[in-house]
């Protein structure tokens, strides 16, 4: 017999539910019944590539990540948080290629008049977004999506605090995770805590009001703005501002440094993936000799 | 103070009201006889909570996507059905022509169908730069596709619906579509009534004026049936499934039963087999 500290032991226990979830994943029902849904589970140092990665792209950027991508600089900090308060959470990759169209069914979804023809196109077009690599067959994305929220959805009957996150999904297809897939989601699960990818704690400790002021005023430009009879309306915003002269103006204007510095954050993106892939190459190649093993065994 | 039971009010003519609470009994045959409308009810009930797990879903950015309706009623269920068969043949595609026609048996056989559609997926893209639907920046995939104007997409071009879906459509949509649906089953499940989604039911039942707003549709078939109609299918089902059995039987009944004695003059009992008849003599 054993007495156990309930906490540490249900964070112990997270794999479990991973376990638990990932069954619920592979059998969701589909529509064309072949997508080939993959998985991995990430734990404990094994996260340590992907935090690195965002790491090293602040660097580079000089601390402007959290304004450059702010979605994923929040996640980061809550993974980042928990694991410094010493409950790391579970990151589950779920992936599929969902670019190869065999079904024949020439429903014209993807835009092209038959499934051929998208993959022909295919072949030469693919390329990647910010979330996935595309074009992909619509129905496959729509399976792909059923099998994420079976997922979501035994975590959430397992009362296993998480968030399906894209965020950390293009960071791990990114890193390559998981190879041969065109869409990444990570499943975060844990630490066992109420509503830590909600209520997100760390927010508190590093979001500045400037920042969400600005990101306010980009998002919802008309909101803030005065009637525009003017070639340059103002921009309402903290302070008396009226006094101002309109320093801030709501106009189409081309932006002569934005195709420069965008190019500069791609380079740093991808200069950032190629010094920490390495090690996910690694722990994919301790993968397969453990997988090989246990099918010896098997 | 006056106590008023709510078991029995009996009223000047003896008649009583309110008096019985109403009574359900639920029987799963013969199809659409009033024990078998309370079965259908109960699934009509478990529809409409799927329905609102679509809406609950976990989606990309949360933004509402969402049309759902409920096709009930043997009417209605056959007018779609029909469709599909007709689809089957004029989509001009061996591929698919089964699958409609499978299908379609199923349409019938369900209780009633949800059908889940995705109101942005063709007109108000996700704008995110994802890549899903091609990669290319600015969701230009998508837009070099569609007639557009000031950057806005024409709803009402339908130049380039050649094919049963209007595409191309947006990604991280049709992937919020597929949480939708998702969530919708796992109520299903939840509910342990058998569920199931279907791309034919939902071009049919869009064909057929149904979630109007949507592209994309998928038909979930649903039934609180002692057997799923949705799995373990004869091959041939069309041709081969529970009503054509069903019919056929009773067809073959009714002309056999032709062949029979006048039970007035001849009972049952003394209705013997040859043998026996042997044996008395």
């Amino acid at each position: 017999m054993a007495i156990l500290e309930g906490k540490k032991f249900a964070d112990e226990r997270l794999l479990d539910s991973a376990g638990h979830i990932l069954h619920a994943y592979y059998k969701a029902p589909q529509v064309s019944g072949r997508l080939d849904a993959k998985a991995v589970v990430v734990y404990g140092e094994e996260l340590n590539p992907m935090l690195e990665l965002i790491e090293k792209m602040d660097a580079k950027l000089e601390g402007a990540a959290k304004e450059l991508f702010f979605p994923l600089y929040v996640d980061y900090q809550c993974v980042k948080q928990a694991i410094e308060k010493g409950y790391s959470p579970i990151m589950v990759i779920l992936g599929a290629d969902c670019a190869k169209a065999n079904m024949s069914w020439d429903c014209g979804a993807c835009g092209f008049p038959t499934c051929n023809e998208f993959n022909r196109y295919c072949k030469d077009n693919s390329s990647m977004g910010l979330a996935a690599v595309g074009p992909n067959c619509v129905w496959k994305g729509l399976d792909y999506g059923i099998a994420c929220d079976y997922a979501c959805a035994a975590a959430g009957e397992l009362n296993v605090e998480n968030r399906i996150l894209s965020t950390f999904g293009l960071i791990s297809s990114l890193l390559g995770y998981l190879d041969g897939t065109t869409n990444n989601l990570g499943l975060a699960l844990g630490p066992s805590k109420e509503m830590w990818w909600y209520s997100r704690p760390s927010l508190a400790k590093w979001l500045d009001r400037d920042l969400y002021e600005g990101m306010m005023q980009k998002n919802y430009t008309n909101f803030f703005q005065m009637f525009s009879t003017k070639l340059n309306p103002r921009v309402k915003k903290d302070g008396a501002w009226w006094d101002e002269e309109p320093e801030i103006s709501v106009a189409i204007q081309p932006d002569d440094d934005y195709a420069e510095r965008q190019a500069e954050i791609q380079g740093v993106i991808m200069e950032s993936v190629i010094e920490v892939r390495p090690q996910v190459e690694e722990m994919k190649e301790k993968l397969a000799k453990r997988t090989a093993v246990l099918d010896e065994k098997n | 103070m006056k106590i008023i039971t709510t078991t029995k009010r009996v009223k000047k003519d003896n008649t009583t009201i309110g008096g019985k609470m109403p009574k359900y009994h639920s029987n799963e045959f013969p199809w659409y006889a009033p024990s078998d409308q309370t079965r259908r009810d109960n699934a009509i009930q478990a529809a409409k909570l799927m329905m609102n797990a679509a809406f609950t879903a976990p989606t990309t950015g949360g933004v509402d996507h969402n049309e759902c309706e409920l096709l009930w009623g043997e009417e209605e269920q056959e007018e779609l059905a029909g469709k599909m068969d007709e689809l089957s043949h004029t989509m001009g595609n061996e591929k698919t022509q089964e699958l409609y026609q499978v299908e379609a048996v199923m349409a019938r056989e369900a209780d009633c169908i949800l059908l889940v559609g995705d109101t942005r997926s063709r007109n108000t893209p996700f704008d995110a730069d994802c890549g899903f639907c091609g990669g290319a920046e600015g969701c230009a995939f998508l837009y070099s596709r569609r007639k557009t104007s000031m950057g806005q997409i024409d709803s009402t071009d339908q130049s380039l619906s050649q094919t049963p879906i209007d595409g191309p459509l947006c990604g991280a949509h049709v992937s919020n579509l597929g949480f939708s649906v998702g969530s919708a089953l796992w109520m299903a499940r939840n509910l342990m009534v058998d569920a199931r989604p279907f791309m034919t039911m939902g071009v049919a039942a869009k064909k057929l004026g149904y979630c109007k707003k949507s592209a994309l549709v998928v038909g979930i078939p649903i039934a609180a049936t002692s057997k799923n109609p949705f799995v373990d299918v004869h091959f041939n089902y069309p041709a081969m499934n529970m009503r054509s059995v069903v019919d056929s039987a009773r067809k073959s009944y009714i002309i056999t039963r032709q062949f029979g004695l006048d039970y007035r003059l001849h009972s049952s009992k003394n209705f013997k087999k040859n043998s026996d008849n042997n044996k008395e003599d």
